[in-house]
């Protein structure tokens, strides 16, 4: 209805010379990118400022949500320009159930997405939690498998829990996208290791790592560490220089997509000398 | 204003009552919502040009009946009951 089985989303002509093309090029859901970054849509100045930030980053992706109409409302014009840029630049939006507590709530926010916004893709949230706004996995699997089986392709913001991960796969999902950390915190990875697990026992799924990241740093070790691709708002549009930011995080997934396709040397417990130390003249006084 | 009385007769829009009338639909709700329901292309909002050109027209808002989706093309045969809460959604920005 929306889209099609197997599309590939040209890299866009950068207009923009701090937007680094993508060393590797992915398949989400049929759709190849060639950008690893999905960038979030909220919390931006201005719509130009959002326009600047979305050319910036490189990103083909871009998150959107939707509320009760507002008596006076409307976004001043945010929405339209994502319409608007994304077009020209041959990217999609990715809508998603932000403020949904149940699986009924996201399977209809999901629906009204899907009709508004003209895609089956879906960023799917059931929060569990309203301090730590972390998925409740029970609903998060009951909703996927009703999205699913109704034609959608599902985006399940979720923990790093392995398990939790293999129920959604087995509701159909064919991507996942853990936390780094709480959404909008800004820590990073607060457990690589549950991350690296996912990778290593998950392999040829598509993860995302959604939520937490606060520096391209932390975009970077995310991808060192084998996962596909990040998705993040807060980092760009909460930072000093949204558009200089964009373009930060764009290099920070190159790099860290490079180094883990070039092959991060092992860690080592102790010092190996770098410089070959056979045949050096030492000079004894 | 209704009558406490009347509480029967009427359907919530958003939160907000609206007198119920035999035959009435969802269609016959958004219609009446004059602040929503023009269903014009999200560039026309006022100031709200974007760059790179206008963005094509589509539908503004979406519905759901006692929290389930009402479909565009559904409204005009879906009937409202006494007590019925629909509600209009938007679209806005996201992370």
């Amino acid at each position: 209805m929306h889209d099609s089985k197997a599309t590939t989303l040209a890299a866009t002509t950068a207009t923009n010379a701090d937007a680094p093309s993508a060393p590797t090029s992915w398949t989400l859901y049929g759709t190849t990118l060639h950008s690893r970054f999905l960038l979030g849509s909220a919390g931006y100045p201005s719509p130009q400022v959002l326009h600047d930030a979305i050319v910036a980053s490189g990103t083909q992706v871009v998150t959107v949500g939707l509320r009760r109409v507002l008596a006076g409302g409307g976004d001043n014009g945010f929405v339209a320009q994502i319409r608007a840029t994304l077009r020209q630049r041959g990217g999609r939006l990715l809508p998603n159930t932000a403020g949904c507590r149940s699986a009924r709530e996201a399977v209809t926010l999901a629906q009204m997405a899907r009709e508004l916004f003209d895609t089956a893709w879906i960023k799917l949230e059931v929060v569990g939690d309203e301090h730590t706004l972390q998925p409740d996995p029970w609903e998060l699997v009951a909703a996927a498998e009703t999205l699913v089986k109704d034609g959608f392709s599902v985006f399940p913001y979720c923990t790093d829990d392995l398990v939790t991960c293999r129920r959604l796969l087995d509701a159909g999902c064919e991507v996942l996208m853990p936390w780094g950390a709480p959404i909008g915190s800004g820590q990073g990875l607060l457990n690589p290791f549950a991350l690296r697990t996912l990778r290593e026992r998950l392999p040829g799924v598509p993860l995302i790592v959604d939520a937490g990241l606060g520096a391209p740093s932390h975009a970077a070790a995310a991808l060192e560490l084998g996962l596909d691709g990040v998705l993040l708002n807060s980092a760009v549009a909460q930072s000093g220089d949204p558009v200089r930011m964009a373009a930060a995080f764009a290099h920070a997934v190159a790099a860290g997509r490079l180094g883990f396709e070039a092959g991060v040397m092992a860690r080592q417990d102790m010092a190996v000398a770098s410089t070959p130390v056979g045949g050096q003249a030492f000079l004894i006084g | 204003m209704p009558e406490c009385a009347d509480i029967d007769s009427l359907v919530y829009v958003n939160g907000l009552p609206t007198p119920w009338r035999p035959g009435l639909t969802v269609a016959d709700l958004v219609a009446a919502r004059a602040t929503v329901t023009a269903e014009a292309a999200p560039g026309a909002e006022p100031g709200a040009a974007p760059i790179d050109g206008p963005a094509p027209p589509g539908p503004s808002f979406a519905t759901a009946l006692n929290g389930h989706f009402v479909a565009r093309t559904r409204r005009g045969d879906t009937p409202v009951q006494p007590g019925d809460a629909l509600t209009l959604f938007e679209a806005i920005v996201g992370g």
